[in-house]
C-alpha cells in the first residue's frame, strides 16, 4: 500500500483527483488480486444475508403487539411499551438477578477450569496415560444435556444415589439433597457445567500450548527455573492471546445460559434461584405466546452481549493482545 | 499435543525433587479429576445393565447388578429408536459435511488481513452472534423456502457457526505466511493453497471443529421439533426426550389416557446410551488426525 | 392533487373493506362443493405407533379413517409434551394444520385471542347433523367451547366418566396390623404411622415407605382432600381458597407427613415418578396416590414381586372441612379447533360428524372379530397383544367420541381367567371409588382474562415455593408463617385487582354456567 501513495504526492493540483482515482485502481487492484477468495466468502455471505439477516425484521416484535392473526408486519406498532412492562415486572427482575449471579459463577469458575486442566496435562509426560486421561475426560462433552441431567439427578438423588451412598457412609451425616437446596442447586449447576466442558475445553489451549517454541522452555531450564516457574511465566503468557479470544467470544454470550442445562436441572423449589432468562423467555413467550414482550428481553439481551463484547474487546487490545477484530 | 511433551523432556534427565513432587502431585489430580469425571457415566451404563429391583434399592455403584440385557432388547425390538438413530446419522453426516465446507470457505479469506472489507464482514458476522430476528421471523422463512419437515431446514439453519468459524480463523491466522507466499510464488491461486498446502496442516484444527459440529447436530433438539414433525424422519434425540417426557404427558390428558406408562429407569438408561455410544465411537477416528499437529510446530520453529 | 391522492386511499380502504366482509361473508353458508376434500389435523407424536405399523401419517387408522370419510387427510405429528411450542409457532408463522386438538381449554383461549380460530356456529348450524344433536342433547358442554364473544370456537364431546385421580392402599398390610381403611385425614396419619414403623414386609429393615406418588402432580393432591385448590363461590363471593384456612391446613397436614417421614420425599426430583413406582412395585410402599385407573396401582408387577401383596382403592378422606371428592376431570373431552385459514370447513364438519355417527366405535374397540367380540353388549378383547400392537396407538386418532364407561362392564372386558378378572374387578372397584364423592368445582374453568393469566404466571411460582419451603424445610418456616407470607405476596402483587376481575367475571358469567344436565 505504501508504494502506491507514493506517486499521489507529488502531483498537488490534481492531488483529490488522483487520489480518488488510484484508490479506486488501488481497490480494484486489490479485489482482482483476492478474487479467488472473494469467491469462496459468496456461499457465506449469502448464508449470513438470508438465515441471519433477513429474519432480522423479526426484531420489531419487540416494539410491537404482535398478534398471530395480523402477523408481525400487520401487528400494531407499542413503542417501548414491552420494555417498560419488563423493567416494571418484579418477576423479570428477579429473574436477571438469578441470571447475572450464575453468569458470574460460571465465569469465576468454569472458563479456567480447562486452562487449568490443558497446562496440567500438558505436563503429563506419560504418553499413553496422558491419551487415555484426555480422552476419558472429553467423553461429557458428548452427551446431551437431556441425558447428563438424568445422571445428575440419579447420581445425587438422596435415597439411592452414589454420592449420597459415599457421603453418608464416610461422615455419617443425613443424605443431602441436593437438588431441592438453593444453596446446592446453583453449585451443582456449576459443577456440572464443567464436568461437561473442561475436558472438551483442553483442546484449544492444547493446541496453543503445542505451538510454544520449546527452545523458551530450553533456555528457562538452563536459567535453572523450575517447572512451575516456567508455566508461570512462559505457558502462561504464551497462551494469553487463546484466551483473550475466548474470553471475548465468551462475554458475548454472557447473559445466555444453556437453556437445556438449566432446564434438565430445574424444579419448583429452586426456582428462586434457578429460574432465568432462558427458561423464562420459554415458559412465558413460547408456551404462552407473549413472544413481543419475549422478544423484547432477548433484545435487552443482546444488547447486554454486544456491549460486554465491545468492552471486553477494547480492554483485551489494551492490555496488548490481539481481540478478535 | 504430542509436541508439547516435549520441553518436559529436558527436564527428564536429572529431574530436581521439586520437579519430581510436581510430578506426583499432578499425576495424583489428573487421575482424580478423571475418575471423577467418568464415574457418573459408569454409573450410569450400570444401571442399564441392571434389574429394577436392585436399581430401586440403591445397590448399583460401578458394577452392574444382577447383570440382564432386557433394557437393550426391548428397544432393538420396538424399533422406532434404531430407525432415529439411522436419521441421526443421516443428519448429523451430512451437516457436518455441509459445515466444514462453508467453514473452510468463510474462515480462509476472512483470515486474510489483506482482503478488502475483511473488518465490516467480521463486524457483520460477529453481530449475528448477538442478534437474530428469533424463531418466528425464522420459522418464516424456512417455510417459505419450502424446507419445513425436510433435513435441508436444520442444515441450512445452522450451516455455519460463527463461533467455530472465528476459531478457524485465528487458527489460520497463526499459520506462517511464508508457506503461501512460496506457493504464490509457485503460480498457485489461493483456492489451491488452501485446498492443497493449508487445508492438509490444518487437520487438527479441522478434525477439532468438526468434532463440535458433529456434537451439535447429534445432540440438538429444539430445531428438529420445530421444523420436523414427520414422525419418520425424528433423531434419537427426539425420540429420548419423548421417553423422558413421557410420564409428564400421561398426566396431562389425565383418566382413560393412561395407556401409556413411562418406561423404566434402566430403559431410560439404556436409551441415553443407546444414543450417545455412537457419537462417542467417533471420536477415536477423529483422533489421530490430533497427531499431525506435530507439523504446524515443526514448521514455526 | 391532494384531494386526488386522498380520495384515491379512501377507494382503496373501502375496496379492501368490501372485499374483506364479503369473504367474511362468504365463510358461511358457501357450500365448498368446488373446494379441495383435503383436511390437516394435528396429532400427539407419542412415539407410540409400532414401526411395524407405519408411522403417524400413515397406518391401519389413519387409512380407516380415509376410506370410510373419502377425505383426503394430512396428519401433522406434533411431539406430545411439547404440543404447545410446535403449535403456537405454527400458528404465529401462519402454517398451522386446519383441525388443531388439544386438551386444554385455556390453550385456545389464547389462541382465540390471538385471532387465529374460525367461529365454529355457523359451520355447524349449516353442515352438521349429527354434531348438531349432540351439542342439543349436551347442552353443558357448550359453556366449555363459547368463548368471551359468546361464539363457539370448539367442538368437544363428554367424557365416557369424570374420574381422574385415585388411591391404592396395600389391603394385605391393613388385614394384617389389624387397621380399618382410613376414613379422615387424622386416620389416614394414624395409619401410616402405624405402617411405616411396624415393618409390615418383615425384612427386619425399617424400609417402608408411607405414600409415594404415581404422577408428579404431589403433593398438590393433597389440595383436594382440603377443598384449597381452585377458586370457590361461597355465597355469591369468589373465593381463592389458597388464601384460606383450608390451605393451611393442608400445608400442616403434608409438613407432617414430610417431617414424620410418612410419604416419600423425593417426589421433587422424581418428577417421572419412575422411582417411587419401583418402591412401590417392590413392595415398600403403603399407598401409591395419583391416577385413579388399574394402571397406576402396578398390580401385575407387584404381584409378581411380592404373590401375597393384595391392593383396594381408598375414598378420599375427610377432614375438619368436610369431603371432598379426589379431583375429577371437567367433562369436556378433546377439543377440535378450526384454524381461521381452513380453505374446506365443511369437510371438517362432516368428518367430525362421521366420528359421532360411525367413527368413534371401531377407533375405539377396533374391528369386530379381530380385536373384539361383542358379550353382553361389551366389547371384549381378543388378544391383549395383538391390540396393544395394533390398536392402542390410535388413541389420539379418535377426534370425538360417545364412549362410556359403566365399573360393571370391566369384569366382562377382561378374559376370564382369574387374574384378568381380578384386574376387571379392582378397576371397576378403583371407578366407582374416584366417583363416589363428587370434586367441588364451582366454576367450570378458569376466566380467560389476560390479566389473570399474567398475575397467575407470576404468583403460581411463588406459591409454590413457599409451600415446598414450608413442606420440606423443616423449622424453616411453620405453615402460619407461610400462610402469612402467602397472603403477604398476593397483596404485593395486587392480589385484590384479581379479586375484582374474578368477582366480576363471575357475576358477569354466572347465568352461562350449567352444571350437567340429568
Amino acid at each position: 500500500m505504501n508504494t502506491n501513495t507514493n506517486s499521489t504526492v507529488f502531483l498537488k493540483d490534481k492531488k483529490s483527483y488522483n487520489k480518488k482515482k488510484s484508490y479506486i485502481r488501488r481497490l480494484w487492484g486489490d479485489v482482482a488480486r483476492d478474487r479467488y477468495l472473494y469467491a469462496m466468502l459468496i456461499p457465506v455471505v449469502a448464508y449470513y444475508a438470508i438465515f441471519k439477516y433477513a429474519p432480522m425484521y423479526g426484531v420489531t416484535i419487540a416494539f410491537k403487539n404482535f398478534r398471530f392473526a395480523d402477523g408481525i408486519l400487520g401487528s400494531s406498532w407499542v413503542g417501548f411499551a414491552n420494555f417498560q412492562r419488563m423493567l416494571r415486572s418484579s418477576e423479570f427482575l428477579l429473574i436477571l438477578k438469578n441470571n447475572l449471579l450464575l453468569n458470574l459463577y460460571t465465569l469465576v469458575f468454569q472458563f479456567p477450569a480447562p486452562i487449568i486442566l490443558a497446562i496440567l496435562l500438558n505436563e503429563i509426560r506419560n504418553k499413553y496415560f496422558k491419551k487415555t486421561t484426555q480422552s476419558l475426560l472429553y467423553i461429557p462433552h458428548f452427551i446431551s444435556w437431556v441425558a447428563l441431567g438424568s445422571i445428575i439427578m440419579g447420581i445425587l438423588s438422596p435415597s439411592t444415589g452414589s454420592i449420597n451412598f459415599l457421603l453418608v457412609k464416610l461422615f455419617k451425616i443425613e443424605p443431602i439433597y441436593f437438588m431441592t437446596s438453593t444453596f446446592w442447586w446453583p453449585i451443582v449447576f456449576v459443577l456440572s457445567s464443567i464436568w461437561k466442558s473442561a475436558g472438551w475445553g483442553t483442546i484449544i489451549y492444547l493446541a496453543a500450548i503445542t505451538g510454544i517454541n520449546p527452545e523458551l522452555y530450553e533456555a528457562a531450564h538452563i536459567d535453572g527455573a523450575g517447572r512451575f516457574k516456567c508455566i508461570l511465566n512462559i505457558t502462561i503468557p504464551c497462551i494469553r492471546g487463546t484466551i483473550a479470544v475466548l474470553l471475548i467470544l465468551n462475554m458475548g454470550h454472557f447473559l445466555e445460559l444453556g437453556f437445556e442445562h438449566i432446564y434438565s436441572l430445574q424444579n419448583a423449589s429452586v426456582r428462586s434461584v434457578a429460574d432465568v432468562i432462558a427458561t423464562y423467555v420459554y415458559r412465558v413467550g413460547l408456551q404462552g405466546m407473549q413472544y413481543s414482550y419475549t422478544s423484547a428481553i432477548g433484545l435487552f439481551q443482546s444488547l447486554v452481549g454486544l456491549i460486554l463484547v465491545l468492552l471486553t474487546n477494547f480492554i483485551v487490545k489494551k492490555m496488548g493482545e490481539g481481540g478478535i477484530w | 499435543m504430542v509436541k508439547g511433551a516435549k520441553p518436559i523432556m529436558a527436564f527428564k534427565k536429572n529431574a530436581t525433587i521439586g520437579s519430581k513432587m510436581f510430578d506426583i502431585f499432578n499425576y495424583l489430580l489428573i487421575t482424580l479429576i478423571t475418575l471423577a469425571t467418568v464415574f457418573p457415566l459408569i454409573n450410569f451404563l450400570s444401571l442399564s445393565l441392571s434389574s429394577s429391583r436392585a436399581i430401586s434399592s440403591g445397590e448399583v455403584f460401578i458394577l452392574p447388578v444382577e447383570v440382564n440385557f432386557g433394557a437393550y432388547i426391548n428397544l432393538i425390538k420396538d424399533g422406532t429408536l434404531v430407525k432415529a438413530l439411522k436419521n441421526s446419522v443421516v443428519v448429523a453426516g451430512c451437516g457436518t459435511a455441509l459445515n466444514m465446507v462453508a467453514t473452510i470457505l468463510g474462515a480462509y479469506p476472512l483470515s486474510k488481513k489483506r482482503l478488502r472489507g475483511r473488518g465490516i464482514l467480521l463486524g457483520l458476522i460477529t453481530f449475528t452472534m448477538m442478534f437474530g430476528g428469533g424463531l418466528i421471523p425464522t420459522f418464516i422463512l424456512i417455510k417459505q423456502l419450502n424446507l419445513i419437515d425436510s433435513y435441508w431446514s436444520l442444515w441450512l439453519l445452522g450451516l455455519i457457526s460463527t463461533y467455530n468459524m472465528l476459531v478457524l480463523k485465528s487458527f489460520f491466522e497463526q499459520l506462517p505466511p511464508d508457506l503461501e507466499e512460496s506457493a504464490a510464488i509457485d503460480g498457485f491461486n489461493d483456492f489451491s493453497i488452501l485446498v492443497r498446502i493449508i487445508l492438509p496442516i490444518s487437520m487438527p484444527a479441522i478434525a477439532t471443529i468438526t468434532l463440535f459440529y458433529l456434537v451439535s447436530h447429534w445432540n440438538s433438539y429444539f430445531n428438529v421439533m420445530m421444523y420436523i414433525s414427520d414422525s419418520n424422519k425424528q433423531t434419537v434425540m427426539t425420540r429420548l426426550m419423548q421417553m423422558i417426557d413421557k410420564l409428564k404427558t400421561s398426566l396431562l390428558d389425565s383418566s382413560e389416557l393412561q395407556i401409556e406408562m413411562a418406561a423404566p429407569e434402566s430403559v431410560k438408561a439404556a436409551a441415553v446410551v443407546f444414543s450417545t455410544l455412537p457419537i462417542l465411537c467417533v471420536y477415536p477416528f477423529l483422533q489421530r488426525y490430533f497427531v499431525k499437529g506435530v507439523m504446524i510446530g515443526a514448521i514455526k520453529s | 392533487m391532494k384531494g386526488k391522492k386522498i380520495s384515491c386511499i379512501i377507494l382503496c380502504m373501502a375496496l379492501c373493506l368490501a372485499l374483506s366482509s364479503c369473504s367474511r361473508n362468504g365463510k358461511n353458508g358457501q357450500n365448498y362443493d368446488d373446494a379441495a376434500n383435503e383436511l390437516s389435523i394435528s396429532i400427539f407424536d407419542r412415539g407410540n405407533v409400532p414401526a411395524s405399523e407405519g408411522s403417524y401419517e400413515d397406518n391401519r387408522w389413519s387409512q380407516f379413517i380415509e376410506q370410510e370419510t373419502g377425505i383426503k387427510i394430512t396428519w401433522v405429528p406434533v411431539p406430545r409434551a411439547r404440543s404447545r411450542e410446535a403449535l403456537n409457532t405454527r400458528f404465529a408463522a401462519g402454517t398451522a394444520p386446519d383441525l388443531v386438538v388439544e386438551f386444554d381449554r385455556n390453550f385456545f383461549v389464547q389462541l382465540y385471542n390471538q385471532g387465529v380460530l374460525a367461529s365454529v356456529d355457523g359451520f355447524i348450524k349449516d353442515y352438521s347433523t349429527e354434531y348438531k344433536q349432540y351439542l342439543e342433547d349436551n347442552a353443558d358442554l357448550k359453556q366449555y367451547v363459547t368463548f368471551s364473544d359468546g361464539k363457539m370456537y370448539a367442538l368437544t364431546n363428554r367424557r365416557a366418566h369424570v374420574a381422574t385421580r385415585g388411591v391404592w392402599v396395600r389391603k394385605d398390610w391393613l388385614d394384617k396390623l389389624g387397621l380399618s381403611m382410613p376414613t379422615t385425614n387424622e386416620e389416614l396419619l394414624d395409619v401410616l404411622r402405624v405402617i411405616v414403623n411396624s415393618d409390615p414386609d418383615g425384612n427386619g429393615k425399617k424400609d417402608t415407605e408411607g405414600i409415594v406418588f404415581n404422577s408428579n402432580s404431589a403433593p398438590f393432591v393433597f389440595q383436594d382432600m382440603f377443598t384449597c385448590r381452585d377458586w370457590y363461590v361461597e355465597g355469591d363471593t369468589v373465593v381463592n381458597s389458597r388464601l384460606t384456612d383450608r390451605y393451611e391446613a393442608y400445608l400442616t397436614f403434608v409438613k407432617t407427613l414430610y417431617d414424620e417421614g410418612l410419604m416419600y420425599r423425593e417426589y421433587i426430583t422424581d418428577k417421572t415418578c419412575q422411582a417411587q413406582d419401583q418402591v412401590w412395585t417392590s413392595g415398600n410402599a403403603a399407598i401409591t396416590w395419583g391416577a385413579w385407573g388399574i394402571g397406576s396401582s402396578k398390580y401385575p408387577s407387584l404381584v409378581a414381586n411380592i404373590p401375597s401383596a393384595d391392593i383396594m382403592p381408598m375414598e378420599m378422606v375427610s377432614t375438619q372441612f368436610g369431603r371432598n371428592g379426589h379431583f375429577q376431570d371437567p367433562p369436556a373431552q378433546r377439543y377440535i379447533a378450526l384454524n381461521n385459514d381452513i380453505k374446506n370447513p365443511k369437510a371438517a364438519i362432516k368428518l367430525l360428524d362421521w366420528y359421532l355417527s360411525d367413527g368413534w366405535f371401531p377407533l375405539t374397540y377396533g374391528i369386530e372379530g379381530e380385536h373384539y367380540q361383542l358379550n353382553d353388549g361389551v366389547p371384549v378383547i381378543i388378544d391383549k397383544e395383538k391390540n396393544k400392537n395394533e390398536l392402542d396407538y390410535n388413541i389420539d386418532y379418535v377426534l370425538l367420541t360417545k364412549a362410556t364407561s359403566n365399573p360393571t362392564w370391566f369384569t366382562k372386558k377382561y378374559p376370564a381367567d382369574p387374574f384378568n378378572q381380578k384386574l376387571g374387578y379392582l378397576e371397576g372397584l378403583a371407578l366407582e371409588t374416584a366417583l363416589k364423592h363428587t370434586y367441588r368445582r364451582d366454576l367450570p374453568y378458569t376466566p380467560d382474562i389476560n390479566e389473570i393469566v399474567m398475575f397467575n404466571a407470576e404468583f403460581d411460582p411463588i406459591l409454590e415455593e413457599i409451600t415446598e419451603t414450608v413442606i420440606s424445610k423443616g423449622a424453616a418456616m411453620s405453615p402460619a408463617q407461610g400462610m402469612e407470607k402467602i397472603r403477604s405476596e398476593w397483596v404485593r402483587l395486587g392480589g385484590e385487582r384479581i379479586e375484582q376481575l374474578y368477582q366480576q367475571w363471575y357475576d358477569e358469567n354466572k347465568s352461562q354456567f350449567i352444571s350437567k344436565t340429568e
